[in-house]
């Protein structure tokens, strides 16, 4: 019936922008929502369906402190996606988004799905991005961009199903209409060291 | 009993007396006198020095059988005692026995002084000359072919066969017609050591019995029917008897002589105990044999001896050395010996066996014919093993051939590599106790060819060698710093070299100062690919399963081999009480059924755990001879930094190759990988140790996978050498780690809280300790967080990587139970929460090698794993180990 993918998204972004409330809205209020006791929305899973196929989105939180930022790339090695969050209200962290920006494309993984959020929507009044410059930023790297409100629920699960859609279907489906789910999983880095 | 004796030894010297035809008769009658009334024993005396005449010896033969004629008035006497007691009292019953055995005596006595007065006239009927040789005193004449009508058959015509059956052999005489010499030749078979069947031709009017001897076989023709069954049961009833008599002799040397049980049995035991001597040219010949037959072949337990002084003691089948046995060999150049234990087939060293050169040389491994040949390991030099060079790889016929191991502990290198007739020849590995590593092409047991060198600085060279350690031609050397020579080099690596080339010095801020760091040469191109080693060790395997060759065969005859294989144990090794649960539990084979679930995979589970602690499995074997294999690859000199990826695909490649074989076995064992979906979802599956799957609800299930089957028997056992690798590989990261460590733990809790960056809100405000609540003070130390600290210290006691990301999920959940505590119920973590926190209780666990857990953890872990929760966390873990090599401020 259908294909149940693995996909990696990693979630990168200032401290206090808002990267795990946006998940957590992601993630809840669904049938199969699913926080872990142990590490809770450090990593979360959601299985969204696209096409005939099934994308279980398993969601990697960062650190966000400007000290870890060098431990990044540990978290976004074998990415299908990046979700690189901002806050509208505060400049500085639209300006560690375009730092990780250039990151990604430099060291990320090759045909890594970007989705630039610029979450708290919400607080328009004190927005200190304007909605024009990350747009267009946001197009000049060929990334998806949309402003979210994880308090209000804005534009949260639209982020994903962009992202959803971004991803190229396999090549090569298998259907085999005995077995009702299929799970395939990204094919693991070859590279086995990172530092 | 005495009498029986007595009997005996009076015939035997009636015998001499009859055979000498002496002179001195008077001599003998004046002796015969006081004899009369004098003991039997007494007698032997006396007929040694006397001698006889014919009529003496009627007198002399009468004196002898003079006790015997007393048994009657013995037993009549104790009849006229008898009556004097009442019938019921006890003193009759004894008295009343007591004759009657004086009966039975006196009976037996006149029925073997008959047989022996059969004899004696046999005897004298027969030229005394031609029978000297066959007549001793106590063999008995049963019955002869001139009166039992018995021929050889296809005789010759002139020829006259005789059989002459005796109590204790076969006597088969050939003479000739016209000479009328009837005992010109003759042959002798012991009965112990003659087997007679039946042959059933009677429809061509032929009634012919077949012997079988050690040596001769033939078959000889009775005149009719009852012929042939007379003969038959007379010769099976005599040898039926001899060998009855053996075994009282035996039963009452081990004092459990219980008698034979008085029924005959009509067939004679096909398989029976007996001693030859074969005389015959052949492998045998004058050895002597002691031990079982069947029927006229060693076949079972027993003893060989060669005249030269070869002994085997040891199994035989069909008249050859087969099964498990010992060979002692005297070398003929020195006064030691060779030693071989181990397995024989049809009369050769064949199968698995230890061979101790007289030289000193222990060989251990695989025999085909009489050839080193397989798996084995050959340790010279000294005695002991712990101080000798060793080889262990595989050898074609008695010569190392293919991939080894060889530690040369004379020179303190140790080679990895390919050998072909004993040389090194084709690539391989070599490395030194000064910290050298080569890998590269050999010829003729020398580096040859293209090669690249590793010194312990990183110093490099990659080009052509052409002696071990000399450098010949073209190649680049690759300084520490980076700089590179480029052109012919020639010398020997470790005394100077003469150099005919380019210096280059890279630009640090050219364009491709990043790929200066990392270096142009490829280790492990020139290197044995794992999947190539120990080939003969899998081939083994495969054998004692009943595959001719890797997954070629029947599953079904699989097990039946590995049941006889549990069962036939001929090594004679003790065993263990518990190894004998082991063995018994393993006969239990899992029946899997059609559809593939969790108890399925935890049933295969726990029997290889089980047959890989059994060595008499094949999978044990297997497993064993790996795993002495990789010790000897990678413990003394090859704990060398440099191996790490060799050992690390080794693993990897033995994971593969066994897994082939328990999917063989289990046919229904999915392939690794494979995500098998449950209808329902079973508690005890969904444990901890599954750690990483979300019970969805389309999705429940779990992956097969190899790593998780079958780490948790390899990694145990193979912990050791591959941690050291770990911790030489990462020495030097390790060392400002801990560096780090140590600085930064010098501070109380809240001062590293602080500094780490965790937020407030999960600084404890309070402790327990031992049930009391303490407040957390600035100078607590070591107090926040404690059990997940200790729960994280046990990374260090587990071996497998899914035990030890069950200890850092563990680890979690104690923090979050901690943090649980201070905040609401509601509260999640964010990673920008977490980590700090997570950082500040890997600082506090103070774990020694954590750069070789994490490590260890990321080459061997599930890979189905790295994306999910479990991956999230173990990365975690990473990020903290790097992340504290970089807290240099305090």
């Amino acid at each position: 019936m259908a294909i149940i993918r693995e996909l990696k998204v990693c979630l990168l972004g200032d401290t206090g922008v808002g990267k795990s409330s946006i998940v957590c809205r992601f993630v809840q209020d669904h049938f199969d929502h699913n926080i872990s006791p142990t590490i809770g929305a450090s990593f979360l899973t959601k299985t969204v369906p696209c096409g005939n196929e099934l994308h279980k989105f398993l969601i990697w939180d960062t650190a966000g402190q400007e000290r870890f930022h060098s431990l990044a790339p540990m978290y976004y090695r074998g990415s299908a996606a990046a979700v690189i969050v901002y806050d509208i209200t505060k400049l500085d962290s639209f300006q560690t988004l375009k730092k990780w920006v250039k990151e990604l494309k430099e060291h990320g993984p090759e045909n890594i799905v970007v989705a630039i959020a610029g979450n708290k929507n919400d607080l328009g009044d004190i927005r200190e991005v304007p909605m024009k410059e990350a747009k267009d930023f946001a197009e000049s790297i060929a990334a998806i961009f949309i402003e979210t409100s994880a308090r209000n629920a804005v534009n949260v699960e639209e982020l994903f199903q962009k992202i959803s859609r971004q991803i190229p279907p396999l090549e090569n489906p298998e259907v085999d209409s005995n077995e009702s789910f299929k799970l395939t999983r990204q094919a693991a880095p070859s590279s086995r060291r990172c530092c | 009993m005495i009498n029986f004796q007595l009997l005996f030894t009076t015939i035997s010297i009636l015998y001499l007396l009859q055979d000498c035809f002496g002179k001195k008769l008077d001599v003998l009658q004046q002796l015969s006198e006081p004899r009369e009334k004098g003991s039997s024993p007494d007698s032997s005396s006396g007929s040694g020095s006397g001698a006889g005449s014919s009529s003496g010896s009627g007198l002399l033969q009468s004196l002898l059988y003079l006790p015997v004629k007393h048994m009657h008035l013995y037993s009549r006497l104790l009849l006229k005692l008898a009556t004097c007691f009442h019938v019921d009292s006890e003193e009759y019953s004894v008295l009343d026995e007591g004759c009657s055995r004086f009966e039975t005596v006196a009976l037996l006595l006149l029925r073997q002084r008959k047989e022996a007065e059969k004899t004696l006239d046999f005897w004298r009927s027969l030229p005394a000359k031609a029978t000297d040789a066959l007549r001793t005193p106590s063999r008995r004449l049963v019955c002869e072919s001139d009166n039992k009508a018995l021929t050889l058959q296809n005789a010759g015509r002139f020829t006259i066969n005789r059989f002459i059956l005796f109590n204790d052999a076969l006597v088969h005489t050939q003479g000739n017609i016209p000479s009328k010499k009837f005992f010109s030749s003759y042959h002798i078979y012991p009965l112990a050591t003659l087997w007679i069947e039946p042959v059933s031709d009677e429809e061509d009017g032929l009634f012919s019995l077949k012997f079988t001897t050690p040596e001769d076989s033939f078959t000889a023709l009775a005149s009719s029917p009852a012929e042939k069954a007379s003969w038959l049961r007379s010769i099976n009833q005599a040898v039926e008897k001899l060998l009855e008599a053996e075994m009282d002799a035996k039963m009452a040397g081990s004092s459990l002589g219980l008698g034979s049980n008085g029924g005959q049995r009509a067939e004679p035991r096909m398989s029976r105990t007996a001693t030859h001597t074969f005389g015959k040219e052949g492998r045998y010949k004058d050895a002597a044999y002691e031990g079982r037959w069947l029927c006229g072949k060693p076949h079972g337990r027993g003893t060989m001896r060669w005249p030269d002084g070869r002994v085997y003691i040891g199994m035989f089948k069909h008249g050859q050395e087969d099964g498990f046995g010992d060979y002692v060999i005297p070398n003929k150049n020195s006064n030691k010996t060779d030693h071989y234990q181990g397995h024989c087939k049809e009369g050769k060293m064949h199968g698995f066996g230890t061979y101790w050169y007289a030289s000193g040389e222990v060989y251990e491994g695989l025999f085909w014919e009489n050839q080193r040949h397989g798996h084995g390991m050959l340790s010279s030099g000294k005695m002991t093993s712990s101080s000798s060079s060793v080889f262990i790889g595989q050898w074609l016929h008695d010569r190392k051939s293919g991939y080894g191991v060889f530690d040369d502990i004379t020179r303190g290198e140790k080679y990895m590599g390919l050998w072909v007739d004993d040389q090194k020849q084709g690539h391989g590995v070599v490395v030194t106790q000064f910290g050298l590593y080569y890998e590269g092409n050999f010829s003729t047991d020398k580096m040859m060819g293209l090669g690249l060198l590793l010194s312990d600085d990183d110093t490099a060279y990659e080009g052509e060698f052409s002696d071990d350690w000399t450098l010949n031609g073209k190649g680049v050397l690759f300084l520490p710093n980076s700089d590179v020579m480029e052109g012919v080099f020639v010398g020997e690596w470790s005394s100077g070299l003469k150099v005919a080339g380019t210096y280059l010095k890279p630009n640090p801020y050219g364009p491709d100062r990043d790929r200066a760091k990392s270096r142009p040469y490829k280790l492990g191109a020139m290197a044995v690919p794992a999947d190539e080693k120990w080939a003969a060790v899998f081939e083994e395997c495969w054998r004692r399963l009943g595959c001719t060759s890797p997954g070629h065969g029947d599953p079904s005859r699989a097990w039946d081999s590995i049941a006889i294989s549990l069962t036939h144990r001929d090594s004679p090794e003790l065993l263990t009480r518990s190894q004998h649960m082991t063995l018994e539990r393993l006969e239990v084979i899992p029946q899997l059924n059609a559809p593939f679930t969790a108890q399925s995979y935890d049933s295969i589970r726990r029997y290889l755990l089980k047959a890989c602690d059994a060595p008499l499995h094949p999978l044990g074997w297997l497993l064993e001879t790996l795993v002495t294999a990789y010790r000897m690859t990678y413990v003394g000199v090859g704990s060398h930094r440099r191996l790490l990826r060799h050992a690390v695909q080794e693993i990897h490649s033995f994971i593969t190759r066994i897994y082939h074989i328990v999917s063989f076995l289990f046919p229904s064992l999915p392939e690794d990988g494979t995500f098998v979906t449950e209808v329902c979802v079973q508690e005890t599956l969904c444990s901890s140790t599954d750690s990483g799957m979300h019970l969805e609800l389309p999705e429940q299930g779990f992956v097969v996978s190899c790593c998780s089957l079958l780490l948790p028997v390899l990694l145990p056992r193979l912990y050791p050498p591959l941690f050291t690798l770990y911790s030489l590989e990462r020495e030097r990261d390790e060392e400002l780690y801990w560096e780090c460590v140590c600085r930064l733990n010098k501070q109380p809790d809240r001062a590293l809280m602080a500094f780490l960056g965790v937020h407030q809100k999960f600084w404890p405000i309070s402790i327990s300790v031992l049930g009391e609540t303490k407040e957390v003070l600035t100078s607590t130390k070591d107090a926040c967080y404690a059990t997940a600290v200790e729960t994280l210290q046990q990374i260090s006691t587990t071996f497998t990587p899914a035990d030890k990301l069950l200890v850092i999920r563990h680890t979690f959940e104690e923090m979050t139970q901690e943090a649980l505590t201070l905040l609401d119920q509601d509260f999640k973590w964010s990673m920008d929460d977490l980590f700090p926190l997570f950082l500040y209780v890997v600082l506090r666990a103070r774990i020694r090698n954590l750069g070789s857990e994490v490590s260890l953890v990321e080459d061997l872990m599930d890979p189905h794993l790295q994306h999910g929760e479990d991956g999230l966390m173990f990365t975690t873990l990473k990020a903290c180990y790097i992340q504290i090599q970089r807290e240099k401020t305090t």
